[in-house]
């Protein structure tokens, strides 16, 4: 079966942005308010944060990369990977881990556009199972959508690394702190098919 | 499926992140029932304190006929308004129901859920009470949730280490 999403061009902010519209087979990439959403459901394409977002914040280290969790619960081929910038500064990094902290695949740096959008990369077949979306910055002027908080980090199995923009071949992975309730990035993968 | 970390009240992670705080009773247990749709190994459990916390707090699992499968022990709480994550031995689960536990040795407060603003509420999720239960008993004695019981700690079950 093959799965090909419309081309999602830049649009305003993560409330806006949604829901999406597919030309292809499956359900629409909806809004899952209710669901984990760190879990990805058949024929969705991997969304974050997406149900609502906190006001743009900055990004809270140079060099700081943010891996979040994610669970795939089929095989899916990931063309893009997306991310909700509110400001155009700063060169960030994008990229899909393995379970082991393994990189992927990556964009490599780049400045963001001041928008929703996603980025190309390399097609990646990724089987069912668990991996990290990582985002990295290396400055703290961008802002950027959050998922709606205020959540404690290291309570949603969120990872963190220093020096890691570009991001490593092999992550090292260390907790947030405690009192970090910035929630997550708002970061999505794409599939292209499946 | 594949195993995923578990969350006592989504809702209240998600829809309201600013979930409020709730003074606890010194010594009480509350047992959270959750379904593994899957096995899992839980490595750690996480919970975000209030704004006052003078005691020690102990996490665990239970089985449905309240055999205590694990627990980290007393544990001194960190500090106030953030999260925390306490290391427990690797505990595998199968697929099936199970609590997840948390007991206070004092009158602190933690980040909840209000369910409502009557006990049926709580107690209709299938959430169980216990007294005089810290540290966790290796065998927990469950009672519904009185009438002004209405609250349920935001616990994470991580799979991560």
């Amino acid at each position: 079966m093959s799965i090909r999403w419309k081309q999602v061009t830049a649009v305003g902010t993560p409330a806006t942005a949604m829901p999406l519209q597919n030309d292809g087979i499956g359900l629409s990439p909806g809004l899952w308010t209710n669901g984990n959403p760190l879990v990805v459901h058949p024929f969705d394409n991997v969304y974050l944060g997406q149900n609502a977002h906190a006001t743009p914040q900055s990004w809270s280290a140079a060099n700081r990369a943010v891996y979040i969790p994610v669970t795939l619960q089929r095989r899916m081929i990931i063309d893009r990977i997306g991310f909700a910038a509110a400001s155009s500064a700063n060169d960030i990094d994008l990229g899909i881990l393995d379970e082991s902290g393994e990189l992927l695949v990556s964009t490599g740096q780049f400045t963001p556009s001041s928008s929703v959008r996603p980025y190309d990369i390399t097609r990646t077949p990724l089987e069912a199972g668990r991996y990290w979306i990582a985002v990295s910055c290396d400055g703290t002027s961008l802002t950027y959508y959050v998922n709606k908080g205020p959540i404690a980090s290291l309570m949603l199995g969120l990872k963190y690394e220093s020096n890691a923009c570009p991001l490593p071949s092999q992550a090292s992975f260390s907790d947030p702190a405690g009192t970090d309730i910035n929630g997550f990035p708002v970061a999505f993968l794409m599939a292209e098919e499946s | 499926m594949i195993a995923n970390n578990i969350y006592s009240n989504q809702e209240s992670l998600w829809a309201h992140g600013a979930a409020t705080v709730a003074t606890w009773t010194a010594n009480r247990a509350i047992y959270i029932p959750f379904h593994a749709e899957v096995a899992h190994t839980i490595k750690r459990i996480a919970f975000y304190t209030g704004t006052t916390i003078t005691g020690n707090i102990d996490v665990g699992l239970y089985d449905m006929d309240g055999t205590r499968r694990v627990s980290s022990g007393s544990t001194a709480l960190v500090g106030t308004s953030q999260g925390q994550v306490i290391d427990i031995t690797d505990e595998s689960l199968s697929a099936g129901r199970y609590y997840m536990a948390m007991a206070l040795s004092a009158a602190d407060s933690m980040r909840v859920l209000v369910i409502g603003n009557s006990a049926p509420l709580a107690g209709m999720l299938g959430v169980k009470y216990e007294n005089s239960a810290f540290p966790l008993p290796a065998t927990a004695t469950f009672a519904d949730p009185g009438s002004t019981d209405t609250v349920v700690p935001q616990m994470a079950l991580l799979i991560d280490a």
